[in-house]
């Protein structure tokens, strides 16, 4: 088949069409920095320097879909949160100084629009670079956190979790008003041109809070920030990298057309299961392990992704990817191992069969 | 009393605060700690952990009902380690700030029983070699959630390692992995505060 560009890859693997290969997103992000030369605050606060290092990252990787993504804590910053940005690691907010610090201050929290946060209209402005100069070719895929998360940004996830069952009341009233934040958010993004916009809901799975809670307090709120999406009728795509994310919560919620996660879904014995029962009517996004991607060397990246291809690749409708974010310290040719992979992936499964046979 | 043990035992499970309340002023300082740990505390934390590994319930549930074992081993004076000899350590490693994991991993220790010294968050290595010798700790329980601080969990397994060389030491983290302990020549890996006690019993068997 003759060789396909990244867009003609990804959009023929959403059609359900078939394609030259299987299509790659490395979600290399933080890592990128590393090619760039630029540092961890500069990545997070500069839409250009972070720009110009997911592309030329793109460009040496040749992964086929760009997540326009920085850091957890864009939404948190906009809202009022302290956040420290160190030089050698990821953004994360002041634990020391939350901004909610006692339930009654979920009720006190004030809406904005998202075009005038500072990180919000810098992220934006990063939308807005990526799409003007590789849109064309690369999908750029728009990011935002989910409501449970940012608030657990705002307040500490440990504190979250315990007014979600002391005081869901004052909870809620948080979650209205960073919903509508959101909202805004992802329809911004659409302005600046995205493919489609990925949700990130951790709470739902058992490193998160039980089914029950997370369609109480996650799933009826980010079903609006859905709909956004879909009356937009960009992809829809949802990231969860709990153990056992709860698949059947999220597609009753947000219906995404791409999951992408790290772990057997709640309601499956193993992967093949979740291949049969999810992976048919949406994209599986998945699953070589950020561990692996850290600690490997390039040849293994390459085996375990070839392995990832059998297991839930048979029929199409899969990107192989990492399980979440690649490791922002790690080996960048483990990134362009991956693509190695889907690109050799027929010469590398004769091989394979060849050496069992010998 | 039976009874009362058994509904205290439901109230722990299910975050009942006025129960709880209710007990504590019945007993009126005429209690029996052991007695109460034994009959409620120790089977309800065996639930509330189970319930995690059944699917029948998730964190938030654990964090409600650790609250209450907290509230009562306050009420009774229990000041904790007297259930179990080995000496716990704990902490984030330098570099990383999230201590969600490591605080519940410490409650559920305090809750069985241990003795347990938490060294908060963003902790050098040295930090731990002094408190490990200092409580002449017998096991450590590290955590990262993060991939740039690999290094140094790596550095703090090695230096306990050299100053205590007995000791066990548990990983745990986003980023963490029976594999990865195996790398980082850890004793073993919690994959969260439900199976912390049963990787504890097993390193050290």
């Amino acid at each position: 088949m003759e060789q396909m560009s990244s867009m003609e890859r990804v959009l023929a693997t959403i059609r359900g069409e078939e394609t030259d290969r299987v299509p790659v997103c490395s979600l290399a992000v933080g890592v990128t920095r590393l090619v760039s030369g630029c540092s961890f605050p500069d990545f997070s606060r500069d839409s250009e320097i972070a720009a110009e290092s997911m592309i030329r990252t793109n460009q040496l990787v040749g992964d086929d879909i760009i997540l326009c993504f920085t850091d957890l804590s864009v939404e948190a910053a906009d809202f009022g949160q302290e956040i420290i940005y160190p030089q050698h690691s990821t953004a994360y907010p002041d634990y020391e100084n939350m901004l909610i610090k006692e339930p009654s201050d979920y009720g006190r929290l004030q809406g904005f629009s998202a075009e005038k946060g500072p990180r919000m209209s810098t992220y934006l402005d990063l939308c807005n670079i990526l799409t003007t100069r590789i849109g064309q070719e690369i999908p750029v895929l728009g990011f935002v956190y989910g409501p449970l998360g940012v608030l657990g940004m705002l307040r500490g996830m440990e504190n979250l979790y315990r007014d979600l069952l002391e005081c869901p009341e004052d909870v809620k009233k948080g979650l209205e008003t960073v919903t509508d934040v959101l909202v805004e958010f992802v329809r911004a993004q659409f302005s600046r041109g995205v493919a489609g916009v990925c949700i990130d809901t951790l709470p739902a799975s058992r490193s998160g809070v039980s089914p029950l809670l997370w369609e109480e307090f996650e799933g009826v709120y980010t079903k609006k920030i859905k709909d956004e999406i879909a009356a937009h009728g960009v992809l829809n795509a949802h990231h969860g990298c709990g153990f056992s994310p709860y698949f059947k919560e999220v597609r009753k919620w947000l219906d995404p057309q791409v999951f992408s996660f790290a772990d057997v879904p709640e309601d499956c014995l193993d992967m093949l299961e979740a291949k049969e029962k999810y992976g048919r009517d949406a994209l599986l996004m998945g699953c070589v392990s950020t561990e692996l991607l850290y600690t490997g060397t390039p040849d293994e990246v390459i085996r375990e992704s070839v392995r990832q291809i059998d297991l839930l690749g048979e029929g199409g409708n899969f990107i192989l990817a990492p399980t979440c974010e690649f490791p922002p310290n790690g080996n960048i040719l483990n990134a362009r191992a991956m693509v190695v992979a889907a690109q050799q992936y027929s010469r590398l499964r004769e091989r394979e069969s060849e050496l069992a046979l010998a | 009393m039976n009874g009362t043990l058994h509904d205290l035992q439901q109230a722990i499970i299910s975050a009942d605060t006025a129960h709880v309340d209710q007990f504590l002023e019945n007993i009126n300082n005429t209690f029996d700690y052991e007695r109460i740990y034994n009959e409620c505390i120790e089977p309800a934390l065996n639930i509330l952990c189970a319930n995690i590994q059944d699917r029948k319930g998730a964190i938030p549930e654990l964090l409600m009902g650790l609250k209450q074992v907290h509230r009562i081993a306050g009420a009774t004076g229990y000041s904790g380690g007297s259930k179990r000899q080995e000496k716990i350590l704990m902490g984030v490693v330098e570099g990383d700030i999230h201590d969600m994991g490591k605080n519940v991993i410490r409650d559920v220790c305090t809750g069985y029983g241990y003795h347990v010294t938490d060294l908060g968050k963003n902790v050098p290595s040295a930090a731990f070699v002094e408190a490990a010798e200092a409580q002449q700790a017998d096991i450590a329980c590290l955590s990262t959630m993060m991939s740039t601080t690999v290094q140094a969990m790596e550095k703090t397994i090695m230096q306990l390692r050299a100053c205590r060389p007995g000791i066990r030491i548990i990983i745990g983290g986003a980023f963490m992995n029976q594999e990865m302990a195996g790398r980082l020549a850890a004793d073993g890996y919690a994959k969260n505060a439900s199976t912390v006690m049963n990787e504890i019993e097993r390193i050290l068997q």
